[in-house]
């Protein structure tokens, strides 16, 4: 008898658990339900979802996150063209790439950045010779450069890296190497690419809305001859959350 | 209004009483007391919750559980694009063309005939640099050094240049010495001037033209001929022919003088103006003396004809009479005699460079030489 009372017991301890984190639970869903009002009676109810569609658009070219499924189920697209793909970069060359991200879908959200994988540096298999060691993604500069729209004037602060000087500087620039503490290097550090799983955020986007981008990649001028014939290769992910 | 309760023993439905009175029916007990269920009452200690327990349990569960799984959907929306992959490679500079170089005096010019592009394109507007390196080779019959084809090799810088040429003085280079030879590689250089640090140029890395040279003013090779008919004899028509690294100047090239052989010191001094002088070695600026093993059969004295290349760099001499002396001991084909040269007590200035500052000769026992013996070069022929 002692047993079944301690059983007894534990049940109903269990079962009032419940009802009380039940009803705290539906407390704290109150602002998600507290519109619906049961006093008056609805012809029919909907309860519909927005979306979030992100079109990267580079070169005249917009690349959706839906792919060419037009469908928002598989979100995420990952053949998009690259945004630079350059062999023939001399010492002291750069290249500017404008990148307008709009959000096309009907939600606000939040925009970033970042590399899938970390950069990978190795021989340039399309010129003459191949004799260097250098590490391309170590010595390739880059800066992103939020412009106004239609990219007639840059905005007085450098998206990434950032820097207290107005605008992007290639004083201290970005490289290509995997950030070693995402998303933001430590202080002092030469900064790197942001990997995705830890992405550089770019701040909020209204549904609708476009920004412009300017993504400028530079060799600089101080790198060595070891440098001539290397490549760097990675992947950039631009999300909508 | 009245509460209806179904009468344990009376024949009329409450419902019909009720509409029968006008009265609102507010509940119409289902089980009126007499018939009501009784509660399901565990028959042992250890029997499990009754229905009405587990039902509620399990309610509670799944709002409770799905509560979670609510949030969680609605967290996932996003959407995101990736690109197949980007590449920013960089372009490698060919080498250049046509390297030349040209000695006078103390210095050296250096050219290129052609720049070389960023992997096949046409060079626009590049620059040239130069590198050289001391080859560990010494030649010793005054054949061109071979030179490394490769660039990780040429390790000091020599000149640089916004154009295909330019020039430097070498006196000054660390390791000079007069009759050392030298490798220079001419490379294709981007940007064109050299920047200030810390920026650099990019040089071109393979198959750049490479170049030795010869430094100072020397003899750079003799070169025998037997024309006389009869090997390892002095014979007339016999030749003896003198290249110089750089050109003589003309106003110090001896243009007469007879060979005179030796056999009592084993020497063919060059350029006497009588071979009975007591002391020809004093007034002979060039003196052939045979090798070990090597030995002159017996004095002759030669009339001879001098005459100089257009550039000023080669003498050639012919043996005019005929005295036959025999060379003993020399293979034919082999190196028999090594070049002495001496200054000449007149004019003082024999054999000057052509270019100013005109610079003396060579002569191994006055002159700093590399390796003590690239002023005194072997012959190569025989009489």
């Amino acid at each position: 008898v002692e047993q079944r009372s301690a059983g007894g017991s534990v049940l109903r301890k269990l079962l009032y658990t419940m009802i009380v984190v039940s009803g705290l639970a539906s407390m704290v869903g109150a602002g998600t339900y507290a519109s619906f009002n049961a006093a008056t009676q609805n012809a029919s109810s909907t309860f519909s979802t927005g979306s979030l569609v992100l079109d990267r658009n580079v070169a005249a070219t917009t690349c959706w996150s839906f792919g060419v499924a037009a469908s928002t189920d598989d979100n995420a697209n990952s053949s998009c063209a690259a945004v630079v793909d350059l062999d023939r970069v001399k010492i002291g060359d750069s290249n500017t790439v404008d990148i307008i991200l709009k959000n096309g879908g009907s939600l606000p959200g939040t925009l970033s950045f970042g590399a899938v994988a970390a950069c990978t540096s190795s021989a340039n298999p399309g010129v003459n010779w191949t004799l260097g060691t250098g590490d391309m993604c170590t010595n390739t500069a880059f800066v992103l450069q939020e412009w106004s729209a239609g990219f007639s004037s840059a905005m007085s602060t450098c998206a990434y890296p950032a820097s207290g000087v107005s605008g992007c500087s290639f004083t201290t620039p970005a490289t290509l190497t995997a950030n070693a503490t995402p998303p933001s290097p430590a202080v002092g550090a030469t900064p790197g690419l942001p990997l995705a799983s830890s992405p550089q955020t770019l701040g909020a986007i209204a549904a609708g809305a476009s920004r412009y981008f300017r993504m400028t990649f530079v060799l600089p001028t101080g790198v060595s001859n070891e440098l001539q014939g290397r490549r760097a290769q990675f992947q950039l992910t631009w999300s909508l959350v | 209004m009245m509460t209806l309760e179904r009468p344990a023993d009376g024949p009329g439905k409450p419902e019909e009483e009720a509409a029968a009175r006008n009265l609102p029916i507010l509940f119409v007990d289902p089980d009126p007391p007499g018939r009501r269920r009784k509660r399901y009452q565990p028959k042992h200690a250890l029997e499990q919750p009754v229905r009405a327990d587990r039902t509620t349990l399990w309610v509670f569960l799944i709002l409770f559980l799905t509560g979670g799984f609510v949030a969680g959907t609605t967290a996932a929306f996003s959407a995101s694009t990736t690109d197949s992959g980007n590449t920013f490679g960089s372009a490698t500079l060919s080498n250049p063309a046509g390297q030349t170089i040209a000695l006078a005096s103390n210095t050296l010019s250096l050219g290129i005939t052609a720049f070389g592009g960023f992997d096949g394109a046409p060079a626009v507007t590049y620059g040239a640099r130069w590198r050289y390196m001391w080859p560990t080779g010494v030649s010793t019959t005054g054949s061109s050094i071979g030179c490394s084809p490769t660039t990780s090799s040429y390790t000091n810088d020599l000149a640089d240049s916004a154009t295909s040429s330019t020039s430097i003085t070498y006196t000054g280079l660390s390791g000079f010495a007069d009759g050392r030879w030298m490798c220079v590689m001419a490379h294709t250089a981007y940007p064109a001037t050299k920047p200030a640090a810390p920026a650099v140029q990019w040089y071109s890395q393979k198959d750049n033209p490479n170049q030795a040279v010869q430094l100072g003013h020397v003899v750079q090779s003799v070169n025998l001929l037997d024309v006389g008919g009869t090997a390892n004899r002095l014979q007339q028509n016999d030749k003896i022919v003198i290249t110089f690294n750089q050109p003589v100047d003309s106003g110090s090239r001896p243009t007469s003088g007879m060979v005179c052989a030796r056999s009592a010191n084993e020497r063919i001094y060059v350029g006497l103006a009588s071979c009975s002088s007591n002391d020809p070695a004093s007034v002979s600026a060039i003196s052939l003396y045979p090798t070990s093993g090597v030995t002159l059969s017996t004095n002759g004295s030669y009339n001879t004809t001098w005459a100089w290349s257009v550039d000023g760099k080669t003498l050639t001499i012919t043996l005019n009479t005929n005295t036959n002396v025999n060379v003993n001991g020399c293979a034919v084909g082999t190196s028999c005699f090594r070049v002495r040269m001496s200054k000449t007590a007149n004019p003082s200035t024999a054999l000057e460079s052509a270019t100013v500052p005109k610079r003396n000769l060579c002569i191994a026992t006055d002159d700093e030489n590399f390796d003590n013996g690239s002023c005194e070069p072997f012959a190569t022929g025989s009489f």
